[in-house]
């Protein structure tokens, strides 16, 4: 077997993107991934960052208010009833990550392995440790990964023309993020947040060429 | 690589064989199916316990969860079938090949309108070839399915139009 192809559809994978200073899951479900996102390793990396036996953080979580819409419109999708079906056994990986601090989505329709719609199962409350907390997890992973650098990069490079920017590392840490943190800290708190990142990740922006 | 990743290696591997690929005899469909939501929490959580401590250089297939799994039941065996691998056609069972080039050429896309899925790449598939290939007096006609799920969530999940074509309907 050729080992570079991309088989997504026989995988259900656990993909990771940000979204300012949000995080946010998605279960691929046997959805067709495109090349770039399928053989990135980073989120693998990201993954077991965040399964750390170190990260002792544990946000409250809420389910989303339209869930149960949901399930039922699975139900005469998939043929399912409610003896095939297990809420617990459903929720138990989403409300992981949703402990964790991460916005955490399923693939809607999972017949269809070209639909890349998703929805969103559970998400954190955000409380006032999630700053130090998104330092210490989340964010660090993209410090040490010039990959997925890419927007502070740019604007880095304006300012300071740097071939390596991981001798800048502290620097962006302390000047440079905490003011950007600074600015979308009602974004954060607000209790409606997760609403802006449903549109976001339904318009799949993730799986555009932009990525 | 570490002892311990490699034992741990060496378990998922016994897990999902034991999940997957082990052949029960004198089982009805019912009874595989309780088997198959058994095993693939089991599954789960050693796949989980790898994606802890293994590398990502380590194969994709052994450390993320596959998409579907399925029991199939031909006279007294009964198997299980993933979608985690694509076959080739010299892989599958002759009787069972030349029912799949019906829809299309095997390991491309289906000719059916509807399905963006492969040809031989369902789970269904895999379980035909694994009871084909033990019971060889089997046919066709006499292997019983039971309800494809979802490892990561054990919902249920519908017969796509490639199998409903090959296998018939649920």
């Amino acid at each position: 077997m050729n080992r570079k192809k991309n088989n997504s559809s026989s995988f259900d994978l656990d993909l990771f993107f940000s979204i300012s200073f949000f995080k946010v899951h998605l279960a691929s479900a046997g959805g067709i991934v495109p090349d770039k996102i399928f053989f990135d390793s980073s989120h693998h990396d990201f993954r077991k960052r965040i399964n750390n036996i170190e990260n002792k953080y544990e946000f409250e979580y809420r389910l989303n208010p339209e869930l149960n819409k949901i399930i039922e419109s699975k139900y005469t999708s998939q043929g399912m009833d409610e003896k095939n079906f297990n809420r617990e056994s459903y929720l138990r990986d989403f409300v992981h990550y949703a402990k964790k601090g991460i916005f955490s989505f399923d693939r809607t329709n999972i017949s269809d392995p070209s639909d890349l719609r998703f929805h969103l199962v559970a998400y954190p409350v955000i409380d006032d440790s999630y700053k130090e907390y998104f330092f210490q997890f989340l964010s660090k992973y993209s410090l040490q990964n010039k990959k997925n650098f890419t927007p502070w990069r740019i604007l880095l490079q304006k300012i300071w023309n740097i071939t390596d920017l991981l001798d800048y590392e502290k620097l962006i840490i302390n000047d440079f993020i905490y003011f950007e943190f600074d600015s979308f800290k009602n974004e954060i708190k607000d209790p409606n947040n997760y609403l802006f990142l449903e549109q976001r990740v339904n318009k799949s922006a993730f799986f555009s060429e932009d990525y | 690589m570490n002892k311990k990743i490699r034992e741990l290696v060496n378990s998922l591997n016994y897990y999902f064989d034991c999940a997957h690929h082990l052949s029960k005899q004198n089982r009805n469909v019912h009874a595989l199916y309780l088997m198959l939501l058994y095993n693939s929490e089991r599954y789960k959580v050693s796949v989980n316990l790898i994606q802890k401590s293994i590398s990502n250089k380590a194969k994709i297939d052994k450390r993320e969860l596959v998409a579907c799994s399925i029991g199939a039941k031909s006279n007294k065996i009964g198997v299980f079938g993933t979608s985690h691998v694509l076959f080739k056609e010299s892989d599958f069972e002759k009787r069972l090949a030349s029912e799949l080039k019906k829809i299309g050429i095997i390991g491309d896309k289906s000719t059916l309108e509807g399905t963006n899925n492969k040809v031989g790449k369902c789970a269904e598939a895999k379980a035909a070839n694994n009871a084909l290939r033990r019971d060889k007096k089997a046919s066709m006609a006499s292997i019983e399915f039971t309800i494809a799920i979802r490892p990561r969530t054990s919902e249920k999940l519908a017969r796509c139009i490639n199998c409903v074509t090959v296998f018939g309907y649920e």
